[in-house]
């Protein structure tokens, strides 16, 4: 075997162990432990064992990192629009072109001169806020040279219109759950800890509302809880799946299926507590002591409330088309069983709650949830994510952890401090740049206070001039936000004079830039970093329980940046210098010496040096320090310092759960009465004439959906989950092995058409074929896809992956016009869930579906613009071994 | 040492980390055992699908990653001329890169589908249970690549002589289900728990009650040998016979007391079948 | 003079008198340093709605008459910035006539400044009820590594909040 060096490394696909042979990787391994390495934990319920393998995992997309790397699409060299010119007024530049031109190579002096020259010209003629910039939702891992670190280091010292994110997996569980049940601070999600034996011990029932966990693995998890839910299965815990796509996990797990019509879950929820309220069978005790207002809830549910209506289990099958006998089944079974269950995050970021009606969805399974007595043994909200036996007194920091960022103490010695105090807003980012004007609530992640939820912005901002240039770093949300048209109109508009895109990959944002900086990939620089911590004081604490193992790991560089591309450190220490800031920018730091921070700030120097966590490359926390707590024949870990959720508030004992607030401490929620609010306070307090997040939670026809103006024009409603075969647009477009997954893409005539899937019925009535190319389209686009004729869905629903990463358009921006790499976020509506909710809905959207002629403009696509980079690149020689070499791979030869 | 995988196909949920794997391994790259598979196009640890039903009321999938058997006596060695295909002492069954040039017989020959062809390099190429990295004693490693993958047990490895093995111990603690082509053939990788067919349905109370009928006894009886089950409906009003044989004809009586009984007669299981919504009549 | 209190059982129509002493008992049941009329108005009375503008000048009275100081504006995560909110200026004595034993948020402030009784000074931004995290700080800079403090252990106990 030719010599093998193997470094480390982690992603959102889960920790890997990378070889390579003379500085090219050969292959990328999950980390397999050793006889050094911790024990485990070991579960016992229902007289068996548990224990995790002694292995990490990854999901296929960590298998495709190889692959990624080299991919054909990397961007090689500083790149400059063809028909980009440097006006000195910035008008006149071919705005409109972008999306469409060529781009020449550059050096990077060029490109750094451009970048340089542009930023000081528009900090002379607008100010500082004339430059916004925003980050991707995880292209990249590591604690130093990302996102809420790096980014903000580079852009707070320089100061910027922030762009703040929304929470586009979990929408309603944020804006809607903490009305009902607070869980602000976590946004909108329960405390999951120490839910996996709970689980594995006392529940009979899971219901699993609107998640897939075996394909959304707790957010960035790795895949080790899928074993879990097999070790549920397989003891006879029932399972319960609703969703209207009969998901990756349904279709293995469930024991009973159902599959409303998309955005109908409240109603059948409302029949529950009919059938709850109308037989007693709900925990009276548990309500009357910690339950707000919920006999006027009740009289609601009844009929007796202002709209006179009762919710029974008959009204909710008009409404969702699951029959109201099976609802009735389903009532019963929740209720009489010990049912643990719900969806949300860290669940299964599902669709329902990305609906119009998804604050009330929310709202309503949490307090299905309290009436059954949730924190009682047994009764509470998880879904099989997340919640496994934790260290939690070992502290290491994690991404959105504010104490884990080179922007902030205590890893840098003097922070960076942003001063412009305008913000615009992700989804409708387009909406102000085109308009000029835009005004929201919400400070998108409301982490901070439900306060945030009701603040108000407008931009401009006060005193504040417009926004001109658009730095983009990381990612594509051209294929995850919605109304895509809309953000290439805002790319082609003379408004942004000047759009920088700096990333490693050529995206369908970066070919809207001007310049284009090349970012080399996570394998090709120095970090460290923890599998799937989002941080333990940041957003959603200890999100590492959606694993087995707690794994840090030094992220070493397993090559050298490949082609041109350089770490995102190097280029902003670059600007930072040329701008005159640049030793205030980096401390005198390089990479390692940043990323030893964290090690230095946090409980690992008390297990590891430094130079031996470097060679060894990562470390497992034992889920206990103490030798006691170990199985004495096993060695094992049989007990742990456990802090199960929400039990604290069950059985009014003091509140031990970690990233706990003050006012649990006294027993209360994070709700105004600090009790189940059943009739919102919250709400009757800051929005009481809010028409979507109604104080009661209820099902209401939506203003898209299948009583809307349009349905029947667009009769199908279309839900587009997160995807099984992509995480948001980060693989799919890079890694082509995943092309070849037949429940995931179908090559014809070169194109990787995205699968849609369409129940019997409708491909009957409309002539479809397994395998046809179809048209799914209303007023906004077109997107071509290719059909997967399916009962797993119901005949309303078309189901389509959303992020496709692929963005394929015969005329870019164009209303009305034929996408064909599958992004199906051209026909989502752009509008946000309500006036004052600034959540977005993708799985609101109404369409049709039809028999496709031919592809439009067969062998079209983005790619021609490569080609174009890729002649000058054939000049030089390329610095990686020629069997990956990156053949353009659209085209006849993948045809076969 | 007689290296074998068994698959589980209970435990498979088809995440594609195996097959993923299987190509970051081999693509690209080759060995003494195998040229390199090429990027794209070839699918050495195939996972073959299929959907299971036909209502929306009972859909499931089988899911069965299908790599090369390692056969005993495999169809692609008696194919290949000049010792193309050859079998290893430990029963690993290779295709020499070198030897099996233009030899396209050797894809054909195999029952499962799992040779592909090499235009490129006009040769036959398949799963070598990644014997040069078990082989290499360099290679840390302890399992082929798509075994190490698989989050779920789904894939075991290890050595099918020692009955202690967790291999063998597993194959021997569950059904092995031959894939078809390859009924009677002892083969290195194992299949186990491969569905065949199922019988399903939900029993209602009579219409305008909207209840499900709980505990409602179901026989089911073959009309061609005459075996029956029986089983009687859960919570929410399903029944259901799984694992049934294939092809055969079935009659279900659905029987609870009060009401007329339900007869079906002719239902088949060439195909996973979701026999009716049955809603009872008072006697 | 009587004042509509709606809660969950009906309306109440209360004098000021006894909105004084539903008031005072509340505030006597308190756990906390601090509060302001809307807590009182939600965890104590269980109130729906807002209160009115008079109920809530008559709690706001109360709650100074119970002997809590007046500091102005402070941000509330559920309700905003409340003017005035109150601080329990014998807070320390009400700990101990409610048994003695703080809770680790009410007795650290989360991500304040403490000096230790060996004149160390801490940054404690991470306190759980199980530990208690902090950053030594050293001329203007956070040095050493993360250090464990005991949230019960003597040292805690003598630990100062202190400005820097």
């Amino acid at each position: 075997m030719a010599k093998e060096r193997i470094t480390h490394s982690v992603s959102v696909a889960g920790p890997m162990a990378v070889h390579t042979v003379d500085g090219v990787i050969r292959r990328v391994r999950p980390i397999v432990l050793t006889e050094e390495d911790t024990k485990g934990w070991v579960i016992k319920a229902r007289g068996k064992e548990y224990t995790p393998q002694r292995k990490t995992t990854m999901s296929l997309l960590g298998y495709t990192e190889k692959d990624k790397t080299y991919s054909y699409d990397r961007i090689k060299y500083p790149m400059i629009r063809e028909d980009f010119v440097e006006t000195p007024d910035g008008q006149n530049r071919n705005t409109q072109n972008r999306g469409k031109s060529g781009y020449r190579r550059a050096s990077w002096d060029e490109a750094l001169s451009l970048v340089v020259r542009e930023i000081k010209r528009l900090h002379e003629t607008y100010g500082k806020e004339t430059i916004f910039a925003c980050t991707s939702s995880h292209h990249t891992w590591g604690l130093a040279g990302y996102k809420i670190s790096l980014f903000k280091r580079f852009f707070s010292m320089m100061g910027y219109t922030r762009v703040i994110d929304n929470p586009d997996s979990w929408e309603g569980f944020h804006w809607g759950a903490p009305h009902t049940y607070g869980y602000y601070w976590r946004l909108g999600g329960p405390e999951p800890f120490d839910m996996l034996e709970e689980a594995m011990q006392n529940v009979e029932t899971m219901i699993m509302w609107s998640t897939d966990p075996d394909t959304t693995r707790g957010g960035y998890s790795a895949q080790e809880s899928a074993l879990w839910r097999w070790w549920m299965k397989e003891m006879g815990i029932q399972f319960i799946y609703v969703d209207p796509f009969n998901n990756f996990s349904s279709v293995k797990h469930a024991d009973k299926w159902i599959g409303p019509r998309m955005g109908t879950d409240s109603a059948i929820l409302e029949a529950i507590a009919y059938v709850w309220i109308t037989e007693g069978t709900y925990d009276k005790e548990y309500i009357a002591k910690h339950g707000h207002r919920f006999d006027e809830w009740a009289q609601h549910i009844l009929g007796l409330g202002v709209d006179g209506t009762a919710k029974t289990p008959k009204w909710a099958e008009e409404i969702s088309g699951v029959k109201a006998a099976d609802i009735k089944a389903i009532a019963r079974r929740w209720a009489s069983t010990v049912t643990t269950g719900g969806s949300g995050m860290r669940g299964g970021f599902g669709g329902a709650c990305r609906t119009i009606g998804g604050c009330d969805y929310a709202r309503l399974i949490v307090s299905l949830l309290a009436m059954q007595g949730m924190g009682k043994t047994g009764y509470n909200m998880w879904t099989g994510a997340c919640g496994a036996p934790m260290n939690y007194n070992f502290w290491f920091g994690g991404y959105s952890d504010p104490l884990s960022s080179i922007a902030n103490f205590p890893i840098c010695d003097k922070p960076a401090i942003n001063d412009v105090q305008q913000v615009l807003y992700r989804p409708n980012l387009p909406d102000a740049i085109l308009d000029g004007h835009y005004e929201w609530y919400g400070e998108g992640f409301c982490g901070g206070g439900l306060d945030f939820e009701f603040t108000r912005h407008i931009y401009p901002a006060p005193g504040c001039s417009k926004c001109h240039c658009f730095w983009r770093y990381g990612g594509s949300f051209i294929g995850t936000m919605l109304d895509t048209n809309k953000w290439v109109a805002m790319y082609q508009s003379p408004e942004l004079e000047f759009v920088i895109n700096q990333d490693i990959f050529f995206t369908p944002e970066t070919r809207h830039a001007d310049v284009i900086l090349p970012a080399c990939s996570q394998l090709e620089r120095v970090d460290i970093g923890e599998v799937g911590n989002s941080g333990n004081g940041g957003y959603c604490s200890h999100s590492q329980t959606g694993n087995s193992w707690q794994v840090i790991v030094f992220q070493d560089k397993a090559i050298e940046p490949l082609w041109d591309s350089r770490s995102d450190f190097w280029i902003f220490s670059q600007v930072a210098a040329r701008l005159g800031w640049g030793e205030a920018f980096t401390e005198g730091r390089s990479e390692e010496d940043w990323a030893k921070r964290f090690w230095q700030f946090s409980d690992l120097p008390k297990h590891m040096d430094w130079e031996s966590f470097k060679k060894k490359g990562y470390f497992i926390v034992p889920v206990s320090f103490k030798e006691e707590n170990r199985d004495p024949k096993t060695g094992l870990f049989e007990n742990w310092d456990r802090y199960p959720g929400f039990k604290w508030f069950a059985s009014e004992e003091a509140c031990t759960t970690p990233n706990h607030k003050i006012f649990q401490e006294e027993g209360l929620m994070g709700t105004l009465t600090g009790k189940w609010e059943f009739v919102s306070e919250s709400m009757l307090y800051w929005a009481p004439d809010d028409e979507i997040r109604t104080p009661i939670a209820h099902y209401k026809d939506a203003w898209e959906g299948h009583k809307s103006l349009n349905a029947d024009k667009y009769p199908y409603g279309m839900i587009s989950p997160h995807p099984r075969f992509d995480y948001h647009t980060h693989y799919q477009q890079h890694a082509t092995w995943l092309w070849e997954i037949p429940q995931n893409r179908k090559i014809i005539n070169g194109n990787p058409y995205l699968i849609c899937r369409i129940n019997p019925k409708v491909a009957e009535e409309k002539g479809i074929k397994e395998g046809d190319v179809v048209k799914l389209f209303n007023d906004r686009a077109e997107a071509l896809c290719v059909a997967h004729i399916t009962r797993r869905v119901n005949p309303e629903t078309i189901h389509v992956y959303t992020s496709s990463g692929i963005y394929n358009p015969v005329e870019p921006g164009k209303y009305g016009a034929v996408e064909k790499g599958g992004s199906i976020n051209v026909l989502t509506p752009g509008r946000l869930m309500g006036d004052y909710i600034p959540a977005m809905v993708p799985n609101s959207c109404n369409i049709d579906v039809e028999l496709a002629e031919a592809d439009p403009n067969p062998g079209q696509g983005w790619e021609y613009m490569l080609e174009g980079v890729d002649r000058q690149q054939n000049a030089t020689q390329r610095p990686m071994n020629t069997s990956f070499e990156a053949d353009i791979i659209f085209g006849e030869k993948e045809a076969k | 040492m007689r290296p074998g995988i068994a698959v589980n196909a209970a435990r498979c949920m088809a995440c594609y980390a195996c097959f993923m794997a299987c190509k970051d391994e081999h693509c690209g790259w080759g060995s003494a055992l195998t040229a390199p598979q090429p990027r794209m196009g070839q699918y050495w640890m195939n996972i073959v699908e299929w959907e299971r039903g036909d209502s929306e009321r009972r859909i499931k999938t089988a899911t069965v990653p299908t790599p090369c058997s390692h056969c005993e006596n495999p169809a692609c060695m008696a194919a290949g001329k000049d010792g193309a295909v050859y079998k290893r002492e430990d029963g690993v069954v290779i295709i020499d890169p070198e030897k099996a040039k233009g030899q396209k017989q050797i894809v054909d020959a195999c029952p499962i589908g799992a040779i592909y062809w090499n235009e490129e390099l006009q040769l036959a190429q398949k799963c070598t249970m990644c014997a040069e990295l078990m082989d290499d004693p360099d290679y840390p490693g302890k399992e082929p690549r798509c075994v190490e993958a698989c989050p779920n047990q789904a894939l075991v490895y290890g050595d099918l002589d020692d009955p202690e093995s967790e291999v063998s111990k597993l194959i021997a603690a569950n059904k092995v289900t031959p894939l078809a082509g390859l009924e009677g053939m002892k083969t290195q990788v194992v299949h186990l728990n491969v569905p065949s067919a199922f019988l399903a349905g939900t029993v209602y109370m009579p219409e305008e009650e909207e209840e499900v009928c709980i505990g409602a006894k179901v026989v089911i009886t073959c009309e061609e040998c005459g075996c029956t089950y029986e089983t009687v409906t859960n919570w929410a009003g399903d029944w259901e016979f799984e694992d049934l044989p294939k092809g055969k004809s079935w009659t279900v009586e659905i029987s609870y007391p009060g009401y007329k009984s339900v007869k079906y007669t002719g239902e088949r299981t060439d195909k996973d079948h979701y026999v009716a919504m049955t809603y009872l009549e008072k006697e | 003079m009587k004042y509509l209190v709606h809660v969950p059982e009906g309306n109440l129509f209360l004098t000021k008198e006894e909105i004084f002493e539903k008031v005072a008992e509340v505030l006597k049941k308190c756990p906390s340093e601090f509060t302001c009329v809307y807590r009182v108005w939600y965890e104590g009375f269980e109130g729906c709605g807002r209160p009115s503008t008079e109920v809530k000048n008559i709690m706001n009275e109360a709650i100074a008459a119970a002997g809590w100081e007046d500091i102005g504006a402070m941000r509330w995560e559920k309700f905003g910035p409340i003017k005035p909110s109150f601080k329990n200026p014998n807070y320390a004595e009400a700990v101990k006539e409610r048994g003695g034993k703080p809770m680790v948020l009410h007795k650290f402030h989360q991500g304040k400044h403490y000096q230790g009784p060996d004149g160390k000074i801490y940054w404690l931004p991470v306190i759980e009820v199980f530990d208690m995290r902090g950053f030594e700080w050293q001329d203007g800079k956070y040095v050493g590594h993360m250090v464990e403090i005991d949230p019960n252990s003597e040292y805690a106990a003598q630990m100062v909040e202190v400005n820097v």
